[in-house]
């Protein structure tokens, strides 16, 4: 019966119930930290890019002045109209977005900034806002189809337009009816919208022209080159417009959140928090471990055990810490995922690549504690055993 | 002679410590060879550099100065791996057991089954059986060892020791955190298992009731190795000098005794084995002394009696040409002191000399 470093290591560090109860929530906590930092980045950067992935075009057109989707500069739609010439393209679709202030229909006090996209309902491109006979009401003044997933505090449309069939309100002082919903969920920047007809939106904003679009969406015939086409239309039309791919369009705005705004160094910090806080808990453990054991550890050198191998059962602990603390702090994860979730409406989701990410980044923490607490193994001087 | 015979030879060890107060010279020119199967035995006070010469011999500790030897192998110089090595092929006994506490005492003596040959799982596990059986603790073998008593801690450490065969035990004074009786068993258990297994020991301790399982004594004096006259004659002198400053009473009844003993034994000079537990006996019933007290009278009318010249051509004590010597002029020299020699000193003196053995 070989007795190794792992083998030993577990035999230790199971040995102290307590101590390695709380071992294992230090571990587990520092991992339910990086998760939800991790969890809560990817969901800001996944909501923020649902209506880019939920719209049907192949190429965007875009203000060089656009940062982001929220509140985008405009520019004239007749650069999108310019597109039709171009070999390859089927169709194109402008699109208006604003923010108006709606009135929750449920407490008339409290109105809130909603977000307000605009299209030509005889356009394609928008089958999220519901289907064929959905989207034809918006034909009808002053009606509009609600995203059902809206944060809570523009109402409780969803249910009342399930009971009633119509919800009447305000939207910046003007009256209006919801005729139907859609799903869509919101984001850092969009707390609640709407879609409406063209015509619509400009009774929404008055001030408005329907000369000026803010999203520009193209369809392109099957078959057609993607990159070519774009690369086409970006060099004949003027500046004034930039050409984007479905992909590149994405890419803008997560670029935009992870670079022009603290929140991916912010969510960064917290990730580098929490893999600190597990790493010293870990040391603290570790090192008391090895300070606890010095004088076995110096007898089993006396016994003629290398330096190598205490190292290694040290290591083994820290792994094995690693491991156990993992599967709890995971469990609690998913836990957090799905209650944020719930209450943000936000895709917050656990996905493979993070687990494997955020295990291996907890093993190379417990791996670095115990590098840390390795150093007091020095001390283990077989001569002093006598 | 080869390392089988001699495992271990130290030639002029020589040992310092750097302190803040400068240096320390714990060992002086220690020279030391310890035969195969031998059992010696390190005593000295505190701080005479005992436990510093085992850590040595035992390459816990690197050499400064001088050469030891252990299986034919120069510690001094040698690298941190090869006195690794050196240690795997030595079994330790410490003071405390030095047990790991998580482990059961099957898995703490695999630990140093893990080290040597690679032994098959039932092997390693027949050979724990086998040894735990040899220490008695056979029926604890899967206890951990905070279920165990301070002996039986101990007696796992011996096993741990020798499970793996090992031609060498150094033990740090293995009885010292044990009652009288366990310290016994542990020490008789030492001395029973190393003669089986034909390993040599080498001990240390202060414990005086068990330097009988010696085959030699060496004693630590300041860093030096004394010979063992000296260091009983130093020890016994210091002891019976507090007997007489503290109980002299006690002290003229014992030697009253020996002296009447002595006249006694001297009588038919002659004093055989039976005739010495008579008188034992009868002193332990009618003289009022203790088991000890007696012991002791007896011990010193013996070692009278022992070196009065019996019948000659029978064995009485040899004395060296030199030594014979010696004893005459030093009498010589002791008459001559107090002023001149008078014939009936010097007749004495040869009567002296021809009584006790040194008669030319």
């Amino acid at each position: 019966m070989k007795l190794g470093p792992i083998r030993i290591a577990w035999l230790q560090i199971s040995h102290q119930k307590l101590r390695l109860l709380a071992a294992v929530l230090g571990v587990a906590f520092a991992v339910v930290l990086v998760f939800v930092q991790l969890g809560f980045q990817q969901a800001l950067y996944d909501s923020s890019v649902r209506w880019h992935t939920a719209l049907g075009y192949d190429l965007a057109l875009i203000s060089p002045k656009t940062t982001y989707l929220v509140n985008p500069p405009g520019f004239p739609r007749s650069r999108l109209y310019q597109t039709l010439g171009f070999e390859g393209v089927e169709s194109v679709t402008p699109v208006y977005i604003g923010i108006a202030k709606w009135r929750n229909p449920a407490n008339p006090l409290q109105s809130r900034n909603i977000y307000v996209m605009g299209f030509d309902p005889m356009d394609s491109g928008f089958a999220l806002a519901g289907d064929r006979a959905q989207v034809s009401k918006l034909r009808m003044p002053d009606r509009v189809v609600f995203d059902g997933l809206s944060r809570p505090e523009f109402g409780p449309i969803a249910d009342l337009f399930n009971a009633n069939g119509r919800v009447d309100t305000e939207i910046n002082g003007r009256d209006i009816k919801v005729v139907g919903l859609y799903a869509l969920g919101t984001s850092f920047g969009i707390d609640g919208s709407i879609i409406t007809s063209d015509l619509n939106f400009r009774r929404i904003f008055s001030d408005r022209a329907a000369s000026r679009i803010e999203l520009g969406l193209v369809r392109l015939q099957q078959g057609v080159d993607l990159t070519e086409v774009r690369d086409e239309i970006a060099t004949a039309i003027p500046g004034d417009v930039r050409v984007l791919t479905r992909a590149e369009f994405i890419q803008h705005e997560v670029d935009y959140w992870s670079n022009n705004t603290p929140i991916g160094y912010v969510f960064g910090m917290g990730v580098a928090m929490g893999l600190a806080v597990g790493l010293i808990v870990v040391y603290q453990i570790l090192f008391s471990d090895v300070q606890d054991h010095l004088r076995e550890y110096a007898t089993m050198k006396a016994m003629g055990y290398s330096q190598f191998f205490l190292s290694r059962l040290v290591l083994s602990e820290a792994v094995i810490l690693a491991i156990l603390g993992f599967i709890p702090g995971y469990a609690l994860a998913l836990l957090v995922y799905t209650q944020s979730r719930e209450a943000t409406n936000l895709p917050i989701i656990m996905t493979t690549e993070r687990g494997v990410m955020v295990l291996a980044l907890t093993i190379v923490m417990c791996a670095v504690s115990a590098l840390l607490a390795m150093r007091k193994l020095r001390a283990a001087d077989p001569a002093e055993v006598f | 002679m080869t390392a089988a015979e001699t495992p271990i030879i130290a030639d002029s060890v020589d040992y310092q410590y750097d302190s803040g107060l400068g240096r320390h010279h714990v060992l002086r020119d220690i020279d030391l060879k310890i035969n195969g199967g031998e059992i010696v035995i390190l005593t000295g006070p505190s701080g005479s550099g005992k436990t510093t010469l085992i850590t040595l011999i035992g390459a816990l500790r690197s050499m400064q100065s001088g050469s030891i030897k252990v299986f034919g192998e120069e510690l001094c110089g040698a690298s941190q791996r090869s006195l690794k090595n050196t240690r795997r092929n030595i079994g330790f006994i410490f003071q405390q057991h030095n047990l790991l506490d998580y482990l059961t005492v099957a898995q703490n003596i695999s630990m140093s089954l893990s080290l040597g040959d690679r032994l098959k799982k039932a092997q390693g596990r027949a050979r724990i059986e086998e040894v735990l059986e040899r220490v008695g603790l056979r029926d604890h073998i899967d206890k951990y060892p905070d279920a165990l008593s301070g002996g039986q801690k101990q007696r796992v450490g011996i096993a741990r020791a020798l499970a793996n065969r090992p031609k060498m035990i150094l033990a740090d004074e293995p009885t010292a955190s044990l009652d009288k009786e366990s310290g016994r068993n542990v020490v008789n258990l030492i001395q029973e298992l190393c003669k089986e297994q034909g390993a040599s020991v080498v001990m240390v301790t202060h414990d005086i009731r068990i330097l009988d399982v010696a085959d030699r004594i060496l004693h630590l004096e300041d860093g030096q190795i004394q010979s063992t006259s000296s260091a009983v004659a130093s020890n016994t002198t210091q002891m019976l000098r507090l007997l007489n400053q503290h109980d002299p009473q006690s002290a003229q009844y014992m030697t009253a005794f020996s002296l009447a003993l002595t006249r006694v034994a001297l009588a038919d000079n002659h004093m055989d084995e039976q005739e010495r537990m008579l008188i034992q006996s009868t002193l332990l019933e009618q003289s009022g002394l203790e088991a000890a007290e007696v012991d002791m009278v007896m011990e010193m009318a013996l070692s009278q009696v022992r070196c009065r010249k019996s019948e000659p051509g029978t064995s009485g004590p040899q004395f060296s040409p030199q030594q014979k010597q010696q004893f005459i002029q030093a009498l010589h020299a002791v008459a001559a002191a107090d002023g001149e020699v008078s014939p009936e000193e010097v007749a004495e003196i040869q009567q002296i000399a021809s009584e006790l053995g040194f008669g030319t």
